[in-house]
């Protein structure tokens, strides 16, 4: 995204706000879809995270790119997503217990399991925490460098690497756990 | 096998599949694999994660075409709102910094007004002058005796060739009192290193090492002889040993058991030296520093690259973790004995919230167990040591010693308060040697901690400066002593990169070096205070072959280290 295009943003240009979400929305959804594995809250987070750059567009330095950050807003929109997902999943289970409810059906996103490995690393995925599981889709399937991934999560490129490392032995331990 | 350890291997597999190997470090690893079957086994494992993980990602997201239309009709709707908000907050913003500007005129008019009219000078008042030459002194006192480690050329038996013993020396400052400690002259293939006197200067403690085995060895010079003090220890990696601050006992780390421990024992003289083992992990404990009131040692536990800093009881009990992260660090307690200074080099870090692992500072709360990067080098490739000393009021001097360029080292001193950080003066090689490039600064900081003495191998000579971080003009910050020629160290060795080990006095007012005096080599001692009041001061050879005269110590054919015994 060149400056005069960001300018154009800045000053309310419905044409360039059309063509800066149009350039970026599939990105920041498949984020936001990697990290909340729910389309509808994927959809919601995309929405929120556009508003979000609007918003704070005047404050963005081009020091960075626009992508970084793009997503680490994205990154902070889904996890306060997931931090209220979780509020809601604990009252959940509250009414559950009271009420006797049974549990939702999954999601279609959830079941579509391609085969039994897929299976596999899914499971070994889901066990991580929150810390380890964001610098793991954005290292394999953003693909982005370990620079990128410390300024949207804000922290160290170190610690970055750091959970990389505890992730990918996490990862290969629980794969091992699992029979074939 | 090739330039790389295993362990090494697999950290850079690691830093590969992050984007963080230089090429350089590639190809090691590379040839590396080729020879080591479970590292290339590994790199296989990780590979087929990375490729499984890939995979699998695509999979599921890249089949979604992103949001519904919806998304960009309410963006849409909504962007107008939002951007007008944003102008009016802009505007606001702007009239705020006006009515600041104007603020801050009315406040400058003011204080314009005060300057042109001045208070009256008192003309009784004293005007204190700043002392052209600082005193140096520490308010330490200077023992009875200087120890050294000393070498003879003596032949083989039965043979022509000819070899160096080495024993450890005492000697009278003045000249007087010379003894041979350990009179290792039948080849007993000993070697002796680490002199260290007891903070109370009652005892002298080296190391005596014979095929890996290491065997603290304990004198008194007042009652004379020598005597080992427990059984020997391993010690591959020299972590050394270090005397507890009430000089009783003395912590080290030994790695007999397979790894590293922590231990202490009394050396202070007693019969029972109470040999005890302080840590038990698998991991590598070393790094052990005292704390100033001696009741905490603090330490490191380093587990592959992983680090972990623990504080302990000097008796062992209650082991606690107050920091994590990676590779090795330095440490350094402060002197209330509340925080702890750590710091890194490049791939090494500490984790904090606000931290960024590059070659940093860092101070530790250990009873808030809170972490503070107090200074972060950015450029990683800027940094190849600190130096840190702790003052009162939480004033912390560091040095970052820049990497050379062919041998030009570069220094660069700092003071930090916590709060803010100050230069206090870039040390250039070319301040101080401007005719050729090659020099090699060295620095040997005096026992006060404020001063040190600058040698600076330039243009075939040893040029000696004071450097006090004190100094109230940068003018006065590094002052030229005296320069040396090359044939001051014995060897006569010149050539880029020449340097001459200083030691000072325990009153910080004497330095000592080993030189040439023509004849042979000699332990020199100079005092740096008359030598800055008076340039004419003179070296004092303390031992070795300073004339064409022999003397009992003509024999001495190299010198090691000097350390001369406190007195509190």
């Amino acid at each position: 995204m060149n400056s005069h295009w960001l300018e154009q943003c800045r000053e309310g240009d419905s044409l360039a706000i059309e063509k800066m979400v149009h350039t970026y929305q599939k990105d920041v959804y498949r984020l936001a879809l990697s990290i909340l594995e729910d389309p509808d809250e994927a959809e919601d987070s995309t929405q929120e995270t556009f508003l979000a750059a609007l918003r704070a567009i005047s404050s963005f330095r081009e020091d960075a790119a626009f992508k970084t950050w793009l997503f680490s807003i994205t990154i902070n929109v889904c996890r306060s997503r997931l931090q209220r997902g979780k509020t809601r999943g604990r009252l959940q289970q509250i009414l559950q217990s009271l009420f006797h409810l049974r549990d939702e059906v999954e999601h279609p996103e959830k079941t579509a399991m391609q085969n039994q490995a897929d299976a596999e690393i899914w499971n070994a995925l889901r066990r991580l925490d929150e810390k380890h599981r964001i610098p793991i889709v954005l290292r394999y399937y953003h693909d982005l460098p370990i620079t990128d991934i410390a300024r949207m999560l804000n922290i160290p490129p170190g610690t970055v690497h750091s959970r990389l490392n505890h992730a990918r032995e996490k990862l290969r331990a629980y794969l091992k756990e699992e029979p074939r | 096998m090739t330039g790389i350890s295993h362990k090494q291997a697999q950290r850079y597999l690691r830093a590969a599949a992050d984007g963080l190997l230089r090429e350089n470090q590639r190809a090691l690893l590379n040839t590396h694999l080729r020879e080591c079957a479970s590292c290339h086994a590994e790199a296989d494992e990780l590979n087929a994660l990375e490729a499984r993980l890939q995979k699998n990602f695509q999979a599921r997201w890249d089949a979604s075409d992103g949001p519904s239309r919806n998304v960009m009709t309410t963006i849409q709707s909504r962007s107008r709102r939002i951007i007008m908000t944003n102008q009016i907050n802009t505007g606001l913003k702007v009239l705020g910094g006006l009515a600041f500007i104007l603020a801050i005129g009315v406040l400058f008019n003011l204080l314009i007004g005060k300057v042109q009219n001045p208070p009256a000078i008192n003309p009784t008042a004293e005007i204190i002058m700043p002392q052209s030459v600082p005193s140096i002194g520490t308010g330490k006192f200077n023992g009875e005796w200087i120890a050294f480690i000393g070498g003879k050329v003596v032949p083989w038996p039965d043979s022509t060739a000819l070899d160096i013993t080495q024993d450890v020396y005492l000697i009278h400052p003045d000249g007087t009192g010379f003894m041979n400690l350990t009179n290792n002259e039948d080849h007993t293939g000993h070697l002796f290193e680490n002199l260290q006197w007891s903070p109370d200067g009652k005892n002298l403690i080296f190391l005596r090492i014979q095929n890996d085995k290491r065997d603290f060895i304990r004198t008194n010079p007042d009652i004379g002889g020598y005597s080992t003090i427990t059984r020997p220890i391993t010690d591959p990696d020299n972590y050394g040993y270090s005397w507890s601050p009430n000089s009783t006992q003395i912590a080290f780390a030994d790695s007999s058991s397979g790894n590293y421990d922590i231990y202490t024992e009394y050396a202070d003289g007693r019969n029972d030296p109470q040999l005890r083992q302080l840590t038990n992990d698998p991991a590598q404990d070393v790094g052990f520093v005292w704390s100033p009131d001696g009741s905490q040692i603090a330490f490191e536990r380093l587990s592959s690259e992983k680090l972990s800093i623990y504080v302990m009881n000097n008796d062992g009990s209650n082991q606690r973790e107050i920091a994590r992260g990676s590779g090795k660090v330095k440490l350094l307690w402060s002197q209330d004995g509340k925080s702890i200074y750590a710091s890194s080099a490049e791939n090494s870090w500490l984790e904090c919230e606000t931290c960024v692992a590059t070659p940093a500072i860092y101070r530790i709360d250990i009873n808030k167990l809170f972490i503070r990067q107090i200074y972060a080098e950015k450029n990683i490739s800027n940094v190849q040591a600190w130096h840190l000393y702790e003052k009162p009021q939480n004033t912390l001097y560091f040095m970052r010693m820049d990497p050379p360029v062919f041998l030009e080292f570069w220094g660069t001193w700092m003071q930090t308060d916590g709060n803010s950080l100050r230069s206090l003066g870039e040390m250039n090689p070319h301040q101080t040697c401007r005719t050729t490039a090659g020099n090699s600064l060295s620095e040997y900081i005096s026992p006060n901690e404020r001063f040190s003495i600058i040698s600076n191998f330039c243009a075939g000579g040893f040029d000696l400066y004071l450097a006090d971080r004190e100094a109230t003009t940068q003018k006065k910050q590094i002052t030229h002593l005296l320069r040396l020629p090359i044939s001051t160290r014995f060897s006569g060795e010149g050539g880029d990169g020449a340097y001459l080990p200083i030691f000072w006095s325990p009153d910080g007012r004497t330095i000592m070096y080993k030189g040439n005096s023509g004849y042979g080599p000699v332990i020199y001692l100079l005092d740096v205070e008359k030598l800055m009041e008076n340039p004419a001061t003179k070296l004092i050879p303390l031992t070795g072959t300073p004339s064409e005269f022999s003397n009992s110590f003509d024999t001495i054919q190299w010198f090691g280290e000097i350390q001369w015994q406190p007195q509190p």
